[in-house]
């Protein structure tokens, strides 16, 4: 709704582009239609945990937990399908978001019944969690040879070209993203993150809304738990170790404020797909990994910087600009009264 | 007062935090279509009765009646749902969310299910126009200062249509030509039948808005009455249980060589060319509507904000100061006017806050502070300023809000700068501290400190002032000399429009 917001999210998309342009200078095979929708489904997985961790974000909250939590519903769903090879996708789906679910409200009921700091919380449930389903797992893998074909298929199904993964991705983002704006519920997030103090004056119920955001948050991982699965074909309990972190980046490099209350949905979903082009790149080029580390953190501390920056100068436009309209005001106001 | 049934009423209300009883067996009735006032000093407990009425806060004992009927609201959303409207002492403002926001939050208008961002920035600038305050509802609130904060506060309340309107301190930052609109929509309210709580410091508000007042002293219930019995006198001897001082005791102080000079001071966006003297025992009274760049020129004298142009100096130096550090060892101090954004580490203790400016001073050759002087020192301050806590290692965030104040101005007055910027230092402060507070600034004024007062409180500049500077729109417009200010003329300067400029005899230009 701000001018400031739309700015940054197309200078978003133009640095993906400027990133997208610069490996395709080094390496053309980057626009082959194969790699493409190679990097588009990487994207997409990331992509749906960052828009559960951007609204967690948003309302001055952190959930580390996701990773423990897309591998706990990949492997029990994909564990449940080996066992009931018939069985439908459907329930398959059901059974990956409701252990999402309850994990989400695991971090809820700590958060908010228990009064734990999130940060605190989630990094315990991050070792519980994923504790929990290599226990479950007692280093089993559940390997695609076992598990029927329409499983796989999920992740090859396409729609007018592009794969359903994709599709769903961004109707997620759409979707949310409006949610964030063009509801009240939304808009209490943001205003929980910009002074939680401040909310319980005007009677925006705290609990409520943070319990929302881990619950959501856990039900997304727990849909992509499946995701993830359909798409590598092999299930193990040590997937998506590092998912936290590649969520967290995303959000803050598109642009949300880890101090909660500033920044979009949006913001974070392109931050995703800027994560997966670079991991494509760093791929395509044969580079060290080393390398991938380093430009994904050195991308982070490069936009928070720059946003520091924006923000300040923003700021300071603000207060001149308001400065001028309240003198004028003031002529107005009083030439009226 | 008691021939209409109140809508709203207190019955034996108490309220301890931890061990100190903050209110003890409360009455109060609010009546459709009356005014209650309610004062008190600093942590008399006026501000808890509005967090009980608002459902932020439970009371420990009695009762919250409802058109008589008992009610306990569950949280601020349910108080609203029953009609009742508060405007809080500190406006709960959200910095990211845009001003229009702000006022509608959780309550946005709504079209076919979604937010109606259109009719909410149209309805929002409506609103606040009513109150003839012109601000960008776009603009996130971390833009605007405390005055349009609590204008926000303001408008928010206003906008709820509520049968019950509780206003803690309303007029305590904006300036009079809001305050007047204020009132004025109060009126308006009055006459539609609506309950109104009114808290305020300033006793001319108390008696001449009021219909009631009822007085608080150490939480208990001194006296409720109606307005027209109660002389200006007899309320603050309610309210402090003594006779007061006397008000704006400027001792007569021989002002010395300048200190601290001043030429085209230019920046902030809008501050265009101020130039002054300010010499050693002098105050300085700065004068202006909100919004006329008072604050912007402390800042910028103070090193937060770096002027676009012109010079400073302090004792015959040139002085670039770029930052408070540096203006500290300038010898310059700012109380600065926002005490929660600005001025306090709020989970701190009343000590730690009061010495922060000195702990350099404080601390021996192992950088280790020497607790006993810091403690004796945060005494003395703490009784001097007759700060209402149980001790000085109460936590500041739960002070009143006018004993937080007290502690700022500790602060800032226990270095003994060469030159002292005051912004708005009796804001929010009650009668009996506020008059220690104007004779302890005379007194520093009279060893020989600087003095810069920044206030709206024209009667206070005009008291305190050895020479006042209006302000209008970042420019100085006009220059009173002690001996010969006139409140009106004053007013006009700092409100006129630049056409009836010509019009206004009593003012004599700045060169
Ligand atoms: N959360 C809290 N914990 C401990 N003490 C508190 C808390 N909140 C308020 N108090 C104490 O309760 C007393 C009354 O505070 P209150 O804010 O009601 O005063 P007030 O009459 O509004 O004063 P002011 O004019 O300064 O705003 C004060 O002594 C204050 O220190
Ligand atoms: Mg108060």
């Amino acid at each position: 709704m701000s001018g400031l917001l739309r700015v940054r999210e197309a200078g978003l998309v133009l640095a993906l582009l400027v990133i997208c342009a610069g490996v395709t200078l080094r390496e053309p095979r980057f626009l082959n239609g194969a790699n493409l929708e190679q990097v588009a489904l990487s994207a997409t997985l990331v992509c749906i945990v960052a828009l559960g961790e951007a609204l967690v974000i948003i309302a001055r909250q952190v959930d580390l937990s996701v990773g423990a939590i897309v591998a706990s519903s990949a492997f029990v769903s994909a564990d449940w399908l080996s066992k009931h090879p018939g069985g439908s996708m459907v329930f398959v789906f059901a059974i990956g978001c409701t252990v999402g679910l309850a994990m989400g409200a695991g971090n809820a009921l700590l958060v908010v019944a228990a009064r734990i700091p999130a940060i605190v919380a989630t990094l315990g449930t991050l070792a519980i969690y994923r504790g929990a389903v290599i226990v479950f797992a007692g280093g089993r893998q559940i390997s695609a040879t076992i598990l029927p074909d329409s499983y796989q298929a999920i992740a090859q199904v396409r729609v007018l070209h592009v794969p359903l993964l994709v599709w769903i991705a961004v109707a997620l983002t759409l979707v949310l993203g409006w949610a964030a704006s063009y509801t009240r519920t939304g808009r209490n997030l943001y205003a929980l993150g910009s002074d939680p103090e401040s909310a319980r004056f005007v009677g925006i119920n705290e609990g409520w809304h943070l319990a929302l955001v881990f619950v959501l948050s856990g039900l997304l991982c727990g849909f992509v738990g499946v995701l993830w699965g359909a798409r590598f074909g092999t299930v193990d309990a040590v997937l998506a170790p590092d998912l936290h972190f590649q969520a967290i980046s995303a959000v803050v490099v598109g642009g949300v404020s880890i101090f909660g209350g500033s920044g979009s949905v949006y913001g974070a979903a392109i931050g995703a797909v800027i994560f997966a082009v670079l991991q494509n790149g760093v791929q395509l080029l044969g580079l060290n990994q080393f390398w991938l580390q380093a430009v994904t953190g050195a991308a982070i501390l490069g936009t928070v910087i720059l946003y520091s920056l924006l923000a300040r100068r923003a700021e300071r436009a603000e207060r001149e600009g308001r400065r001028r309209s309240v003198g004028l005001g003031l002529n107005r106001g009083v030439g009226a009264g | 007062m008691n021939a209409v049934a109140p809508v709203l009423a207190l019955q034996g209300v108490s309220k301890r935090f931890g061990p100190i009883e903050v209110l003890t067996g409360v009455d109060l009735d609010l009546a459709g279509g009356r005014v209650h006032a309610l004062a008190g000093e600093n942590g008399a407990g006026k501000s808890t009765v509005v967090k009980i009425i608002a459902g932020i806060i439970r009371a420990d004992g009695g009762t919250l009646r409802l058109d008589g009927a008992p009610v306990v609201f569950q949280g601020a959303a349910d108080a609203r749902r029953h009609g009742v409207a508060v405007v809080h002492q500190h406006p709960a403002v959200f910095p990211d969310l845009t001003v229009a926001e702000n006022i509608f939050i959780g309550r946005q208008p709504r079209r076919g299910g979604r937010i109606d961002w259109t009719a909410m920035y149209a309805t929002a600038h409506e609103l606040l126009l009513r109150l003839r305050m012109e601000i960008d509802v776009r603009l996130p609130v971390k833009a605007l200062g405390i005055a349009e904060r609590q204008a926000i506060e303001i408008v928010k309340a206003l906008s709820l249509d509520a049968r019950v309107l509780i206003m803690d301190e309303p007029t305590s930052t904006i300036s009079s030509r809001e305050v007047d609109r204020l009132f004025e929509i109060v009126a308006t309210l009055k006459r539609q039948g609506v309950a109104i709580l009114f808290i305020s410091h300033f006793i001319d508000e108390i008696l001449g808005l009021g219909d009631d007042v009822t007085i608080l002293r150490s939480g208990r219930r001194v006296i409720s009455c109606p307005a027209a019995s109660l002389t200006p006198e007899q309320t603050v001897r309610h309210m402090i249980g003594a006779d007061p001082g006397a008000l704006f005791p400027k001792a007569a102080a021989a002002i010395g060589a300048p200190v601290l000079r001043v030429r085209n001071l230019s920046g902030a966006g809008f501050v265009e060319d101020v130039s002054f003297d300010l010499g050693a025992g002098e105050i300085l009274g700065l004068f202006g509507l909100v919004g006329a760049g008072r604050s912007e020129i402390a800042q910028m004298l103070f090193g937060i904000v770096t002027p676009d142009r012109g010079e400073m100096h302090i004792a015959g130096t040139r002085a670039e100061p770029r930052s408070p550090q540096e203006a500290m060892r300038l010898g310059l101090s700012l109380l600065p006017e926002d005490r929660h954004l600005q001025g306090l580490v709020l989970p701190f203790p009343i000590r730690a806050n009061a010495t922060l400016t000195v702990l350099r001073r404080l601390s021996g050759a192992l950088g280790l502070v020497n607790r006993g002087e810091e403690n004796a020192l945060a005494r003395e301050y703490v009784a001097r300023m007759r700060v209402v806590a149980s001790g000085i290692e109460q936590v500041t965030a739960t002070l009143s809000g006018g004993n937080q104040q007290k502690v700022l101005l500790a602060k800032w007055l226990i270095p003994a700068p060469r030159v002292l910027i005051l912004d708005q230092p009796t804001r929010g402060i009650d009668v009996g501290a506020k008059a220690e507070i104007h004779r302890i600034v005379s007194q520093l004024a009279a060893q020989g400190m600087a003095i810069i007062l920044i206030s709206d409180d024209a009667p206070e500049v005009i008291g305190m002032a050895d020479r006042i500077l209006v302000l209008r729109a970042g420019r100085l417009v006009a220059t009173f000399e002690r001996d010969a200010v006139d409140q009106q003329a004053m007013m006009l300067a700092a409100a006129h429009t630049t056409w009836d400029q010509a019009t206004t005899p009593a003012l004599q230009a700045t060169p």
